[in-house]
């Protein structure tokens, strides 16, 4: 069952000078139970999408479906209330230092009504010790757990209202490897268990490939290329994402880098990636873009592959 | 060239840095890999005197036959950035907002040469911006740090650390703050930089790929000390400690496989650590490991490990 569709999204931000696009028509669906990965460089619009569908964002146009229900246009508890939680990069900075775990996690059904106090605080025992953080800290301050703990508590924080979408936006890009693989088991635990659907940007390929089942390679405002996981890593179709993936510093044998500068100079053309891609021609500047379907996946109208 | 022995840190009574040996060769790349609040930092700024809060209990720091920790702050200063360069997590942050990227360039050969000119130095630094592949040097060095990339932030601090063609360079977390192509980049361009200069080069980094990619040999720490030390090959494929064993273990890979997570969670300072630091995270500590810090085994000649699990 479709549970989260999104169709074309688009986004402006705008200041005294000049308008950014962020997002130029996003199309994705994320389906009951699935994880979709959402990967690309800096500034290329992951998180704008999150917050946009998270309602704290509003968006210029663009229809977004959550849970059979079209939530643009509407103020967020309304719509989504308990169904959508987000976790944030930064664990620390999304609590409140002043209060304890017990009660950061506690807040999060604050605003549902969905429990009374006793079931409440026990649901929230409950979860602290599923999330792997010692019973011992139930009654620490927030601010004495380390990064990765944290994040833990806010994953539980997330979990508390049984959401059946949870957004984690660079969930783990500033964790060390050793507890990033225990965020990853964490949210396959879930995915399982509980049956929570993830939207999970990261820029690190490699860690979607462990978790995802549908992967989108977005650049510059648009998603370039959609498709299940492992085929996408495995045969990139878009030049690319071709390019991302040899990016990757692979751990067993020394590969050799590729240089990444503009090879051509920017025009005024609709694909984006003109200017740095090695199969440009002058069907580029000229052909409209759209998505074409290749085998299972879809990927922006890209003439590199005729 | 550097030659750091049995050197001990301390933040006030804390000891951050316990008993650290390490030596980098001419032209060689050494990594520190480890996870967050490992010492790794600490003991790289140690080398060039960075942090005043940081004092050296014991132990020397040898760089070409001086001792760095017996130096007065005028004599270090000479060593800095014209011997010895250092490069941070985040250029942007480490550039001066006010001046253009052009003047940084001039203002790095200034600081030990006051006769320097400034055409000079910029024309210096367009030859090495160009022998290390980096182009647009024109537009570069008329902007602002504030106007390029983070990519292009670091690659030229880079650049800009070559100006006084030091023989070693410090790196702390160099890719750290950059996006996958950035960080290849970065990579791409240090690989360079020892190319052509065959400068030294003493990396703190916690991406295994880094390590994989770029150094020759790498030290792995934990809790203040070195647990492993060896070539990179022995390192990624022959790991002996179970800290690096598992921490491998750890990093995702494209293959769609889960990384394994190591439970637990990295020791504090403030805890007063006798044994071994991994001993409460390691499957295989025996009751000795608790008690006594594990002596060191010479696995091979550039193969070192301690552990008192791992066996010759």
């Amino acid at each position: 069952m479709c549970l989260l569709k999104v169709t074309g999204l688009t986004k402006t931000y705008k200041n005294k000078k000049d308008i950014v696009y962020a997002l130029k028509g996003i199309d994705f669906t994320i389906d009951q139970g699935q994880c979709l990965g959402l990967v690309g460089e800096s500034g290329c619009g992951k998180s704008t999408t999150a917050e946009i569908i998270a309602r704290l964002t509003k968006e210029d146009s663009g229809t977004i479906e959550f849970n059979g229900k079209v939530i643009t246009g509407q103020k967020r508890l309304k719509c989504i209330g308990k169904d959508l939680q987000m976790v944030f990069q930064n664990p620390k900075d999304s609590f409140d230092p002043k209060y304890s775990l017990l009660d950061s996690v506690m807040m999060g059904a604050d605003s549902y009504n969905l429990y009374s106090k006793t079931e409440l605080r026990q649901r929230a025992q409950e979860l602290i010790k599923y999330v792997g953080l010692k019973e011992s800290y139930m009654n620490k301050g927030i601010d004495s757990l380390s990064g990765g703990e944290c994040q833990k508590a806010s994953i539980a924080r997330a979990v508390i209202c049984s959401p059946k979408l949870i957004i984690f936006d660079e969930a783990t890009s500033a964790l060390d490897v050793s507890v990033q693989a225990q965020i990853i088991g964490l949210m396959i635990k879930l995915k399982e268990e509980k049956g929570v659907s993830f939207l999970f940007i990261t820029h690190d390929l490699a860690l979607t490939s462990s978790v995802c089942d549908n992967i989108a390679v977005m650049y510059s405002g648009r998603i370039i290329e959609y498709g299940p996981c492992r085929k996408v890593l495995k045969n990139p179709v878009h030049p690319y994402t071709k390019q991302l993936i040899s990016s990757v510093l692979p751990m067993k044998g020394k590969g050799e880098i590729p240089e990444f500068n503009a090879l051509r100079k920017d025009q005024s053309t609709n694909c984006d990636y003109y200017a740095f891609c090695p199969k440009a021609d002058k069907k580029c500047i000229e052909g409209p873009l759209q998505m074409v379907q290749i085998k299972e996946r879809q990927v922006l109208c890209c003439h590199a592959n005729d | 060239m550097l030659d750091i022995n049995n050197l001990s840190v301390y933040y006030g009574k804390t000891r951050v840095v316990r008993n650290l040996s390490l030596k980098v060769n001419d032209g060689e790349i050494v990594c520190i890999v480890g996870e967050s609040g490992c010492g790794k930092s600490t003991a790289l700024k140690s080398v060039l005197m960075l942090d005043k809060n940081a004092s050296v209990k014991s132990g020397s720091i040898i760089f070409n036959g001086k001792d760095i920790t017996k130096l007065n702050s005028a004599q270090v200063r000479q060593i800095r950035g014209l011997e010895i360069a250092m490069i941070f997590q985040n250029a942007f942050l480490s550039m001066d907002p006010t001046k253009t990227i052009g003047h940084l360039f001039y203002e790095t050969v200034k600081a030990h040469n006051k006769k320097a000119k400034k055409e000079e130095c910029l024309k210096k630094a367009e030859d090495i911006m160009k022998k290390l592949r980096l182009w647009e040097t024109e537009r570069i060095f008329t902007s602002y740090p504030f106007e390029l990339s983070g990519g292009m932030c670091q690659r030229t601090a880079i650049a800009a650390a070559m100006m006084n063609t030091p023989q070693l360079i410090l790196a702390d977390e160099p890719t750290s703050a950059l996006d996958v192509t950035a960080q290849a980049q970065v990579i791409r361009l240090l690989k360079q930089v020892k190319e052509n200069y065959n400068t030294s080069m003493l990396i703190v980094t916690h991406n295994m790929g880094v390590v994989a990619n770029l150094a020759d040999k790498a030290a792995v720490m934990y809790g203040g000390s070195i647990m492993e030390f060896g070539s990179t090959d022995d390192i990624i494929n022959n790991p002996a400690h179970p800290y690096t064993k598992a921490l491998i273990k750890a990093v995702p890979e494209m293959n769609g496989k889960i990384p394994e997570a190591i439970e637990g969670l990295p020791p504090e300072f403030n805890d007063d650590i006798s044994g071994c630091p991994f001993a409460p995270r390691c499957s295989m500590a025996k009751d000795i490991c608790y008690k006594k810090f594990p002596e060191k085994i010479v696995l091979s000649e550039n193969h070192t490990v301690y552990c008192n699990c791992c066996s010759l």
